[in-house]
């Protein structure tokens, strides 16, 4: 037996899943040659489109006009105009995508299809089970084909992903304020950073930021840890309500209050002051906090706190001597999330700062970007400086932060 | 013969007809009033000029000498034939524009702009005098503003002689009559109110020991009275008065007027339309990449930690960054652009593509937190399931549907729950990428705004504050029947377990 008869279940598999990929991938170059104004190439676009209708048509609508020896007829036919069709867009055009996505597949499905083998299968001599069977017998291709499809797979959406960090870092250090990316490292230089660190604006966002993000993860546990601990180890009356209110309060956004809000905070004389931000973050932080407190404080046991009062602690000493240095690990993870909270949050700071000297550093980054200026360079430079420690941050304690996260939500 | 000649003359009298060039005069005759300047807003007075098509105003934060140096604000367009543009009502259009054909600035003879069909501001030609609100602008920085009357084409350069300044100092934003007392009353109100109800409480608990835990939950829930319960209370009550950001303080009551123009305005059903859009779009992708990824990773496959931290970034990187930084990549000459090899196509000009392109990057930011999560619970199915069913002969999609997936739904369901929550409630990306653009009717929401966006606009560049806590009501309602939902779901599967 060889290769190209053990791939023939899984060329029948794979068709349907090729057809609506490039359905999918055609339309997209479809929308983008019009855009071009090139009507060669979107019309072959539609074409090849009707063509990979007709051949998911085929493979699922069940005639009972069709054999499956004329079903194998006509998709060989239609694959071979789609790979006509790719290989003369190819000499005419030089489109590289042609190659990759259609005449490559198709010629490929062309060489399986006419195997003697599916002959034998559309004849009805040999069933798919028999066919199935024979190939996971082989215990050398079944993974290694799986594997190489998830690897070009990880592959593809890691590219996906890194894209946009490369241009931020390309249009970062290239000079000029263009958008136009020749990721050409010998130009590289370091303007847009020493722009950057040598403007007040930077210090007084930095400073701003950190006022606003230590002061709510201090303030934040400062209300949290108590609460989390009440939760945990009092059955009081209307415990059952107060923990709802908490719930319930998470579900709804800083939006839907921010008229409100602001004139409270008008009111309480706190816009453009740091204190008015700690508080709503604190208050927005605040549910999610107090819900992994909670669940780690239930982890405890209880026996150490009795031990703890018979020898004659008062429930605040058992509190503050035991609960407190058991539960660091806890805390940490819930103050890095309040801080990192309180550093990424853009809506509240757009909102309750007016001037420059008290912006945080999203609506000092969002500043860059305006219809009147579009600092794309200098954007990028301060962009890569704000999100590298927070990125570490994140990366170092991913674990806890979603051990913290889907304990606090999946729970609640 | 002659038929000829006289084509010829005919011919050569037209090569020396000039061609009609455009005219350019700057307006001499400016003003900015002092009074009507708001904290990100500056109002302008001028008298219009003979022969002028439109009037172009022209910004910036430094002097400048000549157009080029300057950037476009806004156009007012003037014509002859004003019946055919759209009357607007003031307080749907953004920017606002007034015209009158006296030499009077009184309120009472200012009529409010027509609006073309891309929102410009339109005035008759017979109009003496224009009032400009100049919006969108930053809290106290001093501009200079120049307007030029331009008829036909707009010149590139044209310098620039008088300059008028003006500054957004944020000295009119707080209307000193604004009566603060009854909202210190309300906190000191709310304040002992949850002081009583905790004693009223403690009363009730016969057991002493769990009579401390309202005292430690006591801080917390104080914070949360005042800071989210009272302002939803308080949301409410604005919701049934005419409170505008110039009118604080002196607000009355109007019944369900705000309610009756939510329900009765037409975008009403559009908003909540994309709004489901792009939320259902959203989860299902998250949902489906993140449990995809999962299930890959739950194997053995080489450079699986590397993958996974890369995989990780769109999370650890602060949304807004990554939401600004694919708006660069898709300006007209950005590197998408640049990629497909197409020039200065402009993606964010209609609805289609900006929604597509909007809830392209929500997935892109959303889908690591679900891969987490599932990686997360498919640890705790037992490998000997699969086994079994190995040996019993289940293939791979019968293993996913009658192991993997029942034994995730207990996460499953919450946590694609709680993505619908968080989607719908998702301001950044919309708001970063697009602002709810394009538009599509004058002064309504915009092609991508979703109920958030949208109810942010009303508030502030718009400051309806009456109309926008109507909406945002309306989605608390839409809201609370859902979370009553989700919490029955959960605790259903939480009992089936």
């Amino acid at each position: 037996m060889n290769l190209r008869e053990l791939y023939v279940p899984l060329i029948y598999k794979f068709i349907p899943f090729y057809s609506i990929f490039l359905i999918f991938v055609e339309l997209f170059l479809y929308k983008i040659n019009t855009i071009k104004g090139d009507t060669l190439l979107s019309n072959s676009n539609l074409v090849i489109i009707a063509i990979n209708m007709a051949v998911l048509f085929i493979l699922f609508v069940d005639f009972s006009l069709l054999s499956a020896a004329l079903k194998r007829d006509v998709l060989l036919f239609l694959f071979m105009m789609m790979g006509a069709i790719s290989l003369v867009l190819f000499v005419h055009n030089y489109s590289f995508m042609n190659i990759i996505l259609i005449l490559c597949p198709s010629l490929l499905s062309l060489w399986f299809l006419s195997s003697p083998f599916t002959t034998h299968w559309a004849r009805g001599d040999l069933t798919d089970k028999e066919i199935y069977e024979g190939f996971l017998q082989s215990k050398k291709l079944g993974p290694a084909i799986e594997k190489y499809m998830s690897h070009s797979f990880l592959f593809l959406l890691c590219s996906l992903i890194l894209i946009p960090l490369l241009w931020i870092l390309d249009t970062a250090f290239s000079s000029g304020n263009s958008l136009s990316s020749s990721f050409d490292i010998t130009k590289w230089s370091g303007d847009h950073f020493s722009n950057i660190l040598g403007s007040e604006d930077f210090y007084v966002w930095v400073r701003n930021s950190i006022i606003v993000s230590v002061g709510t993860t201090a303030f934040g546990l400062l209300m949290a840890v108590p609460a989390g601990y009440g939760f945990s180890r009092f059955n009081f009356k209307g415990k059952g309500a107060i923990m709802f209110s908490f719930i319930l309060v998470q579900m709804f956004p800083g939006v839907i209050i921010i008229v409100p809000y602001f004139i409270l905070m008008k009111t309480l004389g706190l816009l453009n002051t740091s204190i008015g931000l700690i508080l709503a973050y604190s208050v927005t932080a605040l549910p999610l906090c107090v819900w992994m407190l909670k669940g780690y404080f239930d982890t405890i046991p209880r026996e150490l706190e009795e031990a703890a009062r018979v020898d004659g602690c008062t429930q605040f000493q058992v509190f503050w001597k035991i609960i407190i240095p058991l539960s660091l690990p806890a805390i940490a993870v819930t103050s890095l999330f309040s801080f990192l909270a309180a550093w990424n949050e853009f809506l509240l700071a757009l909102t309750f700062n007016t001037g420059n000297e008290n912006y945080t550093l999203p609506v000092g980054l969002a500043s860059f970007i305006s219809p009147t200026k579009q600092l794309w360079g200098d954007f990028a430079a301060l962009s890569i400086i704000a999100s590298i420690p927070v990125v570490l941050l994140f990366i170092v304690f991913q674990k806890y932060l979603i051990n913290g996260l889907t304990a606090g939500s999946v729970k609640g | 013969m002659r038929k000829r000649i006289a084509l010829f003359f005919f011919l050569c009298i037209l090569l020396f007809i000039p061609e009609a060039e455009s005219e350019s005069q700057q307006v001499e005759v400016m003003e900015i009033s002092k009074d009507n300047s708001e904290y990100k807003s500056i109002q302008i007075r001028f008298s219009t000029l003979a022969n002028v098509d439109k009037y172009n105003i022209y910004y910036g934060e430094t002097e400048f000498n000549n157009t080029n140096e300057a950037s476009l604000h806004s156009r007012i367009l003037v014509s002859s034939e004003i019946s055919v543009f759209d009357e607007v009502p003031a307080e749907r259009a953004l920017d606002k524009c007034w015209y009158t054909d006296t030499d009077s600035f009184d309120t009472e003879f200012l009529f409010s702009a027509y609006r073309d069909d891309s929102g410009f501001p339109v005035i008759p030609s017979n109009s003496t005098n224009i009032v400009y609100n100049l919006v969108g602008l930053k809290t106290n920085v001093t501009y200079w503003f120049a307007i030029i009357g331009v008829d036909g084409e707009a010149p590139l350069d044209f310098s620039v002689t008088n300059l008028v300044s003006g500054s957004t100092e944020v000295i009119g934003e707080v209307p000193p009559s604004l009566d603060k007392t009854p909202i210190f009353i309300a906190v000191f109100l709310i304040f002992f109110a949850v002081l009583f109800l905790f004693y009223l409480l403690s009363k009730k608990e016969d057991s002493k020991f769990n009579k401390q835990g309202y005292l430690y939950s006591l801080p917390a829930f104080l914070l949360l009275c005042i800071l989210t319960f009272y302002p939803i209370i308080s949301g409410f009550y604005l919701s049934f008065t005419d409170s505008t950001s110039s009118r604080m303080g002196e607000e009355e009551f109007v019944g369900f007027e705000n309610y009756g123009k939510v329900l009765d305005e037409s975008a009403f059903l559009r908003v909540t339309f994309t709004t489901l859009l792009w939320t259902l779009t959203n989860v299902i992708a998250h949902v489906s990449i993140g449990l995809g990824l999962a299930l890959l990773f739950n194997k053995k496959l080489y450079g699986k930690r590397i993958y996974r931290t890369i995989l990780l970034l769109p999370w650890a990187i602060p949304s807004f960054i990554s939401v600004l930084v694919w708006r660069g990549m898709f300006q007209p000459s950005g590197l998408v652009n640049e990629i497909l090899g197409i020039e200065g196509y402009d993606y964010f000009s209609s609805t289609g593509s900006a929604l597509t392109i909007v809830i392209m990057v929500n997935i892109w930011l959303g889908f690591p937190f679900m891969m987490m999560v599932f990686s997360g619970a498919l640890q705790t199915i037992p490998k000997d399931l699969y086994e079994a069913a190995e040996i019993d002969g289940a293939s791979n999609l019968e293993q996913f549907t009658n192991i993997t997936v029942p034994l995730l739904k207990p996460t499953l369901i919450p946590v694609s729950l709680l993505g619908f929550i968080w989607t719908f409630n998702m301001f950044n990306v919309i708001f970063l990428m697009t602002s709810g653009g394009p538009v599509v009717e004058i002064g309504g929401p915009g092609g991508t705004d979703i109920l958030i966006t949208y109810v942010y606009d009303l508030a502030f560049p718009g400051g309806h504050y009456g109309l926008a806590a109507a909406w945002s009501v309306i989605i608390f309602f839409m809201l609370l029947i859902f979370s009553f939902y989700y919490t029955k779901v959960s605790n259903a599967t939480e009992a089936a377990q």
